[in-house]
């Protein structure tokens, strides 16, 4: 066979907003903004780059069933500029942009093949008359799919190498919708010879033989995506073995820095700690910019004062250039305790220990508010607030 | 604790180096006078026992404090002005907080509850008796701050971040920033979803747009048009005024060029044949004049030349005419030119334009009737000059017979020359004088027989034979003669050839009646075409007038009153010149045709008197005449050639003649001055007709190809309202074209933003931004929340366990300090603050309505109360009172000493008096020994 390469993307959320902002500041709010559509530009400059015989999007390639002209019309771009270089484009559409009820209004050119909702169907890719694969796919047709797509995945060419692209929960991760539930099995049995995988924002391969890859989103979009972002660039040899290699395409990173804050009495020493921690962070080359959220931990006697986490949260945030890359701290959580002292709570401190830990509080609800609680959080945070205020010591931890 | 010494590096009114020892527990006294140092002592302890910024301590003050801990151990406390210092008995420093940890109680509950004054309990009780209250409450939960206020901050602080039913907490605002956002969003993805009803809206307003432009392209095509047809409008006029003369013209309008030369040259080539007829006639003429006058009279029918000078002789009125109707004419001319140029108009614009005006409803009707009646009249017309062609063929076709006799005279001289031809011509002949001599001779020769021969003879009555024969034959031929000459013959010779001549004549006498019955029908219908002709005109008159006073009533409603009036005046003076202008011309043309009527009559008068002047009897005459005479054969001979010629000339002429009249009859004219004119007005005609084709040129340039018709519409209105129309016309679209743009452009501009903008992102980023933030709000807002809650249900949990055991102890000691009036210190239920006191007899008052020292009392009975509870688990510290008892009357001051004294026995207490009294009931009481504060101070 001829050996080729292609692209496996996924879970672009084009036009996505960041999610969990603790802030914004006008000067990396546009940079924010655009920073899915930067990365999928940056996505088809890497195909184009590479030469790659096909683009595989395995679903989420928008954000919104809705979604905004700009990020139709810069996928139109896109997807023209692989029609002129004869690349076509396979996707797959997920749960966050259904085949059913995905609104858009642009006519998407001839080299975009989107497979259809519920059915697999599957196309060659040629190239120079050598057929070099074949790849299938999926759409999701509503939102919600709980049906084993990956089930209905069955070869039916004549190719020496077969692609199946698919939008997936495999093997039930956690912290995800189990859209089209699949097991490793299932997949293994299909008999292809890659699986494009989207759905999982954190890029992973599940199996080597044969390849079941999760490419991860094109860029992280809230604290819990952190790292760099992209595709896998796959090469595939003469022999139909493939080599994946992660080109990262995000050009704003997430992260997560937490800053040990024992013994410290001021806010200074937590700056100058944090300024010390972040400095590994800064952008690459090849990133606009990073957000960070800092969390504050260990014992210290600092005061829980959220306006001064503000105000120290735009002292670590860099002041760049217009359009130079920038290191925008989001925001600063204090989870540092008071100082350990030698006495045992007693007295009323005591009781409010037992009763704030006890089981009283585990369904709280403190106000109809549309907006989702961290109970543990807020348990803390309120012992903090009576150690604060009553000048006593949060225990340790049960 | 207890404090072994304290000692002053000088603080206040105690001196550097005053030192205390009071190493034992047990109530002692500190006794000394006013100003002795007894509440500057109670401020150094506190300020040796802690760092509280509270202390107000100068720079050069400070103390040294050696206390021993309920465990043995030795501690020294020391300050010196803000700096405050703590280490054990090896030197070692106790770091502050931990040595607040060891005190167990801050600076606030010593304050209160262990080192206080009559001011303190005072102060307590006139300012909130909540507030001390609570103060004792929460030192009695065991914490050193006020619960109470620590709860309230807390719902404070909850409040201050969310409040259910606020505006202007930060969660309340992020939560309406929120529902603004998501508002704003869907407002955005609606908008995408109209983003094809957009593009649709856009193609239909762009084709709009431009069919506007097309349309504003046309209008201003035509704006320009009309400007163009404006600015050559007197070409317009002129063309106007070109085709009503053409109109006027139109009976010549179908006379072609070819008619034309045809007329001209048939004309021409009649005058020519005429000339040369009117030659060979004078030759012929002349050859008759040549000739004896019986001749010349027979040549020249008398009657017609007489008639002809009958007619000559009404030159002179001819001319006088011709002179009358041509001043009258002119004059007319005159006036209506000078009333056009008055009035500054043609009159036939004038009541053109008045036509529309008024009536204009009116007017198709009179239009109607009046080329009805132009038509009729154009019809008469036709009728009449037809009938008169047909009246002038016929006279020119009888000019050529008018010499063939009539057919009465033709018949008898046939029948005359037929009885001549048929009787045998006579013996004898000639004139009637030789036949009498013949018949003279007879009569002498019978006589001369009678004489002779009157014996065998009857001489006489052979003579009067003879005679008888002779008279017969000349009576035969005299009768014969007379016959020849009855027939018009000369000689029995001439018979047979006049005989010949009257035969050939008989066909000519045939054609002569055809032409005058024709002539006759010809004058007839003319007759008639003329009475036909003349009521067309009154009716086309009739019409016209009618139609002018249509159109002149058409310009009124521009004039009112006098103005109107003056210028119907003025419309009607046009008018009244215009038809005096045509009757001139008419006249014009009646004496154009009388001139040359008289032209072709007075030249043949002329020839005529010419001869009749010269038809005298003298003798010179006769005897020219004579000569003449004798030459008759040869002029006879002469004449007859030049009446052949005359007579091929005459045919020539009547060809001539008989083809101008067939030209006449194309040309459609009744003769040849009529036809002169035809073509005149036909040339003019034609004249007219390149200029109005040059006009029209320049009218189908000006209209851009449209041509004349284009102007049509505005004849009688003018270009001014058309333009003025099409000027707000243009105005109209142009601005329906630039709305449609502006709409397109709108759209466009929308579109592009749908495509291009960031607004639905940012919103969507701004959305996500601000429920972080929400988020975080609400957590904080929880936090605070739960910490209020929890501290609330942890204080009322703790009361309630707790406050029951520290209200009996103080219920107790109460009752011991008022010798039991009051058995119990109650609290509220739901609240810690209000304290009631329970009277012996089941009353209840609360603190307020207590006297001021049973208050004092009942604080102190709580304090105690409290120390007790409190100390069973944590270090006992001192107590310092300063002088608390100097309120109560004597016996409760007995009491109560018993009671301080009682309180001491485990701990240390020191009370500070400068009351012998107080001293003395502490002595009683069996206190330690007082010790003397103004001997360890000094005198000062």
């Amino acid at each position: 066979m001829k050996p080729f390469t292609f692209i496996h993307a996924a879970d672009l959320h084009l036009d996505s907003p960041m999610l969990g902002l603790g802030r914004l500041e006008p000067r990396v709010q546009g940079r924010l903004r655009d920073a899915s559509l930067e990365a999928f530009d940056r996505l088809i400059d890497l195909t184009l780059k590479t030469n790659a015989a096909f683009l595989a999007m395995a679903g989420d390639v928008f954000d919104h069933e809705t979604p905004s002209l700009r990020a139709q019309f810069r996928l139109l771009d896109g997807m023209r500029r692989l029609e002129q270089a004869s690349v076509p484009v396979f996707w797959a559409h997920g749960n966050h942009d259904p085949f059913g009820s995905l609104s858009t209004h642009v006519h998407w050119p001839d080299n975009v093949v989107r497979f259809p909702a519920g059915r697999v169907s599957w196309q060659r890719v040629e190239r120079a008359e050598d057929i070099l694969c074949a790849v299938y796919g999926i759409s999701y047709p509503t939102a919600a799919v709980t049906e084993p797509y990956a089930r209905q995945f069955l070869r039916e060419d004549d190719a020496p190498f077969a692609v199946a692209v698919l939008h997936a929960n495999v093997g039930g991760q956690p912290g995800h919708d189990n859209y089209a539930p699949a097991s490793l099995g299932d997949l293994r049995a299909a008999g292809f010879n890659y699986w494009a995988l989207g759905h999982i924002h954190h890029r992973g391969t599940l199996s080597d033989d044969p390849p079941v890859v999760y490419a991860g989103n094109l860029q992280g979009r809230h604290v819990r995506e952190t790292g760099h972002k992209g595709a896998y660039v796959v090469e595939v040899d003469a022999a139909g073995r493939t080599r994946l290699t992660f080109a990262p395409l995000g050009p704003v990173r997430w992260e997560l820095l937490n800053v040990d804050c024992d013994g410290f009495s001021g806010w200074d020493q937590v700056e100058e700690k944090a300024l010390a921690a972040l400095e590994p962070l800064r952008p690459a080359p090849h990133e606009s910019g990073v957000v960070v959220r800092i969390q504050l931990s260990g014992r210290a006697n600092l005061p829980f004062d959220a306006d001064a986490l503000g105000d120290l949260a735009e002292r670590l945030s860099s002041d760049p250039e217009r359009d130079g890359p920038f290191c925008f701290v989001e925001s600063i959580e204090n989870r540092t305790r008071r100082p350990r002292q030698g006495t045992q709570p007693e007295g009323l401190w005591a009781e409010v220990i037992s009763r704030i830990r006890g089981p009283a509080y585990d369904n709280w609800n403190p106000a109809q508010v549309r907006l989702p609680l961290d109970r543990e959080a807020a348990r803390s945070e309120a012992l903090r607030l009576l150690a604060d205020a009553l000048d006593e010591v949060e225990p340790d931890a049960n | 604790m207890r404090i072994k010494t304290v000692r002053s590096l000088g603080y206040g009114p105690l001196p550097d180096g005053f030192q205390m020892s009071l190493d034992a527990t047990g109530l002692i006294p500190l006794v000394g006078p006013n100003e002795a140092g007894k509440s500057s002592l109670l401020n150094l302890l506190r300020a040796l026992l802690y760092k509280d910024r509270r202390n107000n301590v100068r720079e050069a003050e400070g103390g040294r404090l050696e206390v021993e801990m309920d465990d043995g151990t030795v501690i020294h406390a020391e300050r010196r002005g803000q700096r405050h210092r703590v280490f054990d008995a090896q030197g070692r420093a106790v770091a502050e907080d931990e040595w607040e940890r060891k005190l167990a109680a801050d600076y606030k509950v010593f304050e209160n509850v262990y080192a206080f004054g009559l001011g303190e309990l005072e102060r307590g009780e006139s300012l909130d008796a909540k507030t001390v209250g609570a103060r004792l409450i929460s030192a009695g939960l065991g914490v050193h701050v006020d619960v109470v206020k620590v709860e309230s901050t807390l719902q404070l602080r909850a409040r201050e971040l969310y409040a259910p039913r606020g505006v202007k907490p930060p969660l309340n605002v992020a939560l309406a920033d929120i529902r603004r956002l998501e508002d704003e969003i869907a407002r955005g993805e609606a908008e995408l979803s109209r983003y094809d009803a957009l593009q649709a809206e856009l193609a239909a307003v762009e084709e709009q747009a431009s069919a506007a432009s097309d349309e504003e392209r046309q209008a201003a095509a035509d704006r320009k048009r009309l400007a163009d047809m404006d600015r050559i409008w007197e070409r317009f006029e002129r063309l106007r005024s070109v085709m009503r003369e053409q109109a006027a013209l139109s009976h010549a309008r179908d006379i072609g060029p070819e008619l034309i030369a045809r007329f001209q040259r048939l004309r021409d080539q009649l005058e020519a044949s005429r000339t040369r007829a009117a030659a060979q006639e004078e030759r012929v003429l002349q050859a008759r004049l040549a000739l004896p006058a019986p001749e010349r009279l027979h040549a020249f029918r008398r009657p017609e030349w007489v008639a002809i000078m009958e007619e000559a002789r009404e030159i002179p009125d001819w001319k006088r005419d011709i002179d009358r109707h041509r001043g009258a004419a002119e004059e007319l001319w005159t006036q209506m030119t000078a009333e056009s140029e008055r009035l500054g108009i043609t009159p036939e614009r004038l009541a053109a334009g008045m036509a529309v005006r008024v009536i204009e409803p009116q007017m198709d009707a009179l239009h109607q009737a009046r080329a009805d009646a132009r038509r009729n009249t154009a019809e008469a017309e036709r009728a009449l000059s037809e009938a008169e062609r047909e009246v002038a063929e016929t006279d020119a076709l009888l000019d050529g017979l008018r010499e063939i006799p009539r057919r009465e005279e033709w018949s008898a001289r046939r029948a005359r020359l037929e009885a001549l031809f048929a009787r045998p011509r006579p013996a004898v002949d000639g004139p009637w004088f030789l036949w009498a001599a013949a018949v003279l001779l007879a009569l002498v020769g019978a006589g001369l027989a009678r004489s002779f021969l009157g014996a065998v003879v009857d001489a006489g009555a052979a003579a009067a034979a003879l005679a008888g024969l002779v008279l017969s034959l000349m009576r035969r031929s005299a009768r014969s003669h007379d016959a020849l000459s009855a027939a018009g013959v000369s000689s029995w010779d001439r018979l047979p050839a006049e005989r010949l001549y009257w035969d050939e004549l008989g066909a000519r006498v045939t054609d002569r009646e055809q032409a005058e019955e024709r002539l006759a029908r010809a004058r007839r219908a003319v007759d008639g075409a003329r009475a036909v002709l003349l009521e067309a005109r009154r009716q086309q008159g009739t019409a016209e007038r009618a139609y002018v006073e249509g159109r002149a009533g058409a310009e009124l409603p521009d004039l009112e009153g006098p103005e109107l009036q003056h210028w119907l005046s003025r419309v009607d003076d046009a008018l009244h010149t215009v038809s005096q202008y045509r009757r001139a011309r008419e006249q014009m043309a009646d004496v154009e045709r009388t001139r040359a009527r008289f032209l072709d009559r007075a030249a043949a008068a002329a020839v005529l008197l010419h001869l009749e002047v010269q038809d005298t009897h003298s003798p010179d005459t006769w005897w020219r005449l004579r000569q003449e005479w004798l030459d008759i054969p040869t002029r006879e001979e002469t004449l007859r050639g030049q009446e052949a010629d005359a007579e091929g000339a005459r045919t020539d002429a009547l060809r001539d003649a008989r083809l101008l009249a067939e030209c006449l009859q194309d040309l459609d004219v009744p003769d040849a001055g009529a036809a002169a004119a035809r073509v005149s007005e036909a040339l003019q005609y034609e004249a007219l007709a390149r200029e109005a084709m040059g006009l029209q040129a320049e009218l189908s340039a000006a209209s851009h190809g449209q041509g004349v018709e284009a102007f049509l519409p505005y004849q009688d209105v003018g270009l001014e309202g058309a333009l003025e129309a099409q000027r707000v016309r243009f105005d109209e679209i142009r601005a329906a074209r630039q709305e449609r743009q502006q709409q397109a452009a709108v759209l466009r501009q929308r579109l592009s933003l749908l495509e291009t903008s960031g607004e639905l992102s940012d919103l969507r980023l701004q959305a996500e931004a601000r429920r972080g933030e929400a988020r975080r709000l609400y957590q904080r807002w929880a936090a605070y929340t739960l910490a209020a809650q929890v501290l609330q249900e942890s204080r009322e949990h703790f009361q309630r366990e707790r406050q029951p055991e520290v209200l009996r102890r103080a219920s107790s000691l109460f009752a011991s300090f008022t010798a039991g009036r009051y058995l119990h210190v109650l609290a509220q239920a739901d609240s810690v603050h209000d304290l009631a006191v329970e009277l012996s007899d089941g009353r209840r008052y609360p603190v307020e309505e207590l006297s001021r020292g049973t208050q004092e009392q009942l604080y102190l009975a709580l304090r105690l109360a409290w120390i007790e509870d409190r100390e069973q688990h944590a270090e006992r510290m001192p107590l310092v009172l300063d002088d608390i008892l100097v309120n109560a009357d004597p016996e409760r001051e007995q009491v109560m000493a018993r009671t301080l004294v009682r309180f001491a026995q485990n701990r240390q207490v020191l009370y500070l008096t400068c009351h012998p009294e107080i001293e003395r009931s502490l002595k009683r009481a069996k206190s330690r020994k007082a010790v003397p504060l103004a001997s360890l101070a000094g005198a000062r």
